[in-house]
């Protein structure tokens, strides 16, 4: 049978473009992709962590998390190009992740990270001021057994924090797994990060209680929007981190506590604290570290420092050594981008 | 007899001549790094500059979000400080606090205690823990510091950031002046903590050399904002010495940036090439009327004294050594005696001010009347 082709073409590019709406629903071109949101009516995608009947961790989840999770995202998974264990980009073009690492980053073993395995840990700064008893709980006030809420109690007091008011409930411990920041079934912010955080009321506050966190990648400010492209190894945050992160560590965005004291867990006890300030415009110093570019216009002057400007998200492999070292409450390398204090001295450059 | 080269004697030759011409380069290389590394680290010890990339000193003094005084400092000054320079710290070699050398050698430093010194409690110091001091011989009729920096004045260029780090005094008649200004002063108010070229990390960027006229250098009204540094230089060349006097130049200038008047033998301003005269509130007793004083700057010539000079050409004692404020006082702070009624109650300070010797030990050491 001869075939003209002209034929043959036209078939081909007849099946590329019927088969091209079913590429995207398997991999919806967005931040929601994979398993997590963007999904259809008769979607496979639950089935991708879920069980009806026979689920081997709660949530009907096929397995806990985070082993659940690093099945894509773990070292030698094949699920996804963002390898999280070893802060690896394995998309095209490789890279180190953004974030970080959780095991390894760089190359190298990490020396502080975010836990993920859902062991209870301090979330330092958390606890808001002493004016009043029921500040001092702030989130272990709905969130403890001491609690008056009804949600309850997946947090612990500090072990070492202050044992009575005032002062109890500041650093408070949360059993932080992949999915206590990132929304697994998708959503408007970047990076899935989940949006009920009580933030410090800033910024990004959209609606009350609630955090927009938004970049400059290509397609749009956040994964929501049709042919949104994530990138994950060049710095595009635009607004909303700063304020995502006070969501725990929430009094780091008060520069001066003034009469709100706080147990900072260093061996000063309740006090007054400074702080360096957040979401603050870096005006004529210079850094190459990441900033928020609020009008997406590159490096201006309306860039702001926010937390990852010094911090990963995930771990870092920076160490800590001499004046750096064992500097409490953490006593590790604190998640910092660069080692010892280089983060400070790139941007003052003293 | 002439022997003939051997040819293979000579590429030997060129051989261990390439040998040692590499060896010399690479012992040069390592002299000159060695030796440039360690004037680093000489010139701005500890956590007091010569910061890498990724410099550990930040968080000596700092903490970004657990910080416990103003400047996100790890606690105020001088406690912060004194915890590596106090009493009983271990931190550095310098114990100020008792005026103490602890390095190799020991001794007293140059520039006093601020509690202690010579093992003997001091009589007057500069004071480093914030308090409000008066600043005397500061300001006139031009304003100077709190023409600016003070709550009660208004800068005349609005330019210029207003602060209010002085207050303003009262005169001999109970009357807000800007002469003898008030300040509180703590170690990095005189110290850049952060490291610079200046003698004893001297702070250069802020004050002004010469007493300011009505139009001073530092702020000029006519438009520039034009910040004075004063440079001072030692002849330590490169090694500090805590302990014995080598003062080069820039010191008198450097402490005349508040003490402004007492770089002035009279009270007159240089107004645009012309010498004003100007009355002072010396807070003495006597009132707003024209003052005279010793030279700050002024060549020792035949004279002869035990006391420390600024050794301009690094000659040793020579006729072109020049007196400086430290000649006569201590930097920190003293434990002489003023133990007559001539000198135990002399205004405007009523104490040991600072001063060297016992009572006028300090003329007597010069002038050998």
């Amino acid at each position: 049978v001869k075939i003209k082709t002209s034929t043959l073409l036209a078939l081909l590019a007849g099946t590329i473009f019927l088969l091209l709406p079913l590429s995207f629903d398997v991999y919806p071109v967005s931040a929601n992709a994979g398993p997590h949101g963007g999904y259809t009516a008769t979607t496979d995608a639950c089935a991708g962590c879920h069980r009806a009947h026979t689920a081997g961790a709660a949530g009907l989840l096929v397995d806990s998390v985070p082993n659940l999770c690093f099945t894509c995202h773990g070292s030698a998974a094949t699920g996804a190009t963002t390898n999280v264990t070893d802060g690896v980009y394995e998309g095209t073009g490789g890279g180190n992740l953004l974030a970080g690492g959780f095991v390894n980053y760089n190359g190298s073993p990490v020396s502080s990270t975010h836990s993920v395995s859902g062991a209870y840990l301090p979330a330092w700064g958390a606890g808001w001021g002493t004016a009043w008893p029921g500040a001092t709980y702030q989130c272990a006030g709905c969130h403890t057994a001491e609690g008056v809420g009804f949600w309850g109690p997946e947090f612990q007091f500090s072990p070492t924090g202050l044992p009575t008011y005032p002062g109890r409930g500041q650093n408070i411990a949360m059993p932080l797994t992949c999915t206590s920041c990132h929304d697994p079934h998708g959503g408007r912010n970047y990076r899935l990060l989940q949006q009920r955080m009580h933030p410090w009321p800033t910024q990004q506050e959209d609606p009350p209680g609630y955090i927009l966190v938004t970049s400059n990648e290509a397609g749009g400010y956040n994964p929501n929007l049709p042919g949104y492209i994530p990138n994950y190894v060049d710095p595009k945050y635009q607004l909303g981190l700063g304020d995502w992160c006070t969501g725990c560590h929430y009094t780091y965005h008060q520069s001066d506590s003034g009469t709100e004291l706080f147990n900072a867990e260093d061996g000063s006890g309740l006090v007054r604290r400074y702080r360096h300030g957040m979401n603050v415009q870096l005006g004529t110093l210079t850094t190459t570290l990441p900033l928020e570019d609020p009008s997406g216009d590159g490096s201006s002057a309306d860039d702001q420092l926010f937390c990852l400007s010094c911090h990963f998200a995930h771990g870092t492999n920076a160490s800590a050594i001499g004046l750096a070292a064992n500097i409490a409450p953490t006593n590790d390398s604190a998640l910092l981008r660069m080692d010892n204090r280089g983060v400070c001295e790139e941007c003052h450059k003293k | 007899l002439k022997r003939k080269s051997d040819p293979k004697d000579l590429i030997l030759m060129k051989k261990t001549l390439k040998i040692l011409n590499w060896t010399l380069v690479l012992i040069c290389a390592t002299f000159f790094l060695t030796f440039a590394s360690m004037t680093n680290a000489r010139a701005n010890g500890g956590p007091h500059g010569g910061y890498t990339a990724t410099t550990d000193a930040c968080a000596g003094c700092h903490r970004a979000h657990t910080g416990q005084a103003a400047g996100l400092l790890v606690s105020a000054q001088p406690g912060l400080c004194y915890t590596c320079h106090g009493s009983s710290a271990t931190g550095s070699v310098l114990n100020v606090v008792d005026g103490a050398y602890e390095g190799a050698g020991g001794g007293n430093l140059l520039a006093g205690g601020f509690l202690s010194y010579g093992g003997k409690p001091v009589t007057s110091s500069h004071r480093a823990d914030g308090t409000w001091r008066t600043m005397w011989g500061s300001g006139g009729a031009s304003g100077e510091c709190d023409y600016c920096h003070s709550a009660a004045n208004i800068p005349i260029d609005p330019s210029i950031p207003k602060t209010v780090e002085f207050q303003q005094n009262l005169d001999s008649l109970g009357n807000l002046t800007n002469m003898n200004s008030l300040v509180q002063l703590n170690c990095s108010s005189c110290h850049d903590v952060h490291g610079n070229d200046n003698y004893r990390i001297l702070r250069f960027a802020e004050y002004c050399a010469q007493p300011p006229g009505p139009w001073d250098s530092h702020t000029s009204i006519f438009g520039a904002n034009v910040p004075c540094a004063v440079t001072v230089t030692s002849n330590e060349g490169g090694t500090n010495n805590y302990t014995t006097p080598k003062y080069q130049s820039g010191l008198t200038d450097w402490c005349s940036s508040c003490h402004s008047n007492y770089r002035n033998q009279a009270d007159v301003k240089d107004f645009w090439g012309m010498s004003i005269p100007m009355e002072f509130d010396s807070l003495d007793g006597n009132g707003n009327v024209l003052r005279y004083r010793h030279s700050a700057t002024a060549p020792l010539g035949a004279k002869t004294t035990a006391l420390p000079l600024n050794d301009l050409t690094n000659n040793g004692n020579s006729a072109d050594d020049e007196l400086n404020c430290v000649t006569c006082h201590f930097a920190h702070g003293t434990n002489v005696s003023m133990t007559t009624a001539l000198t135990n109650a002399v205004a405007p300070t009523n104490d040991s001010a600072l001063l060297r010797m016992d009572n006028r030990g300090v003329c007597e050491n010069c002038h050998q009347k």
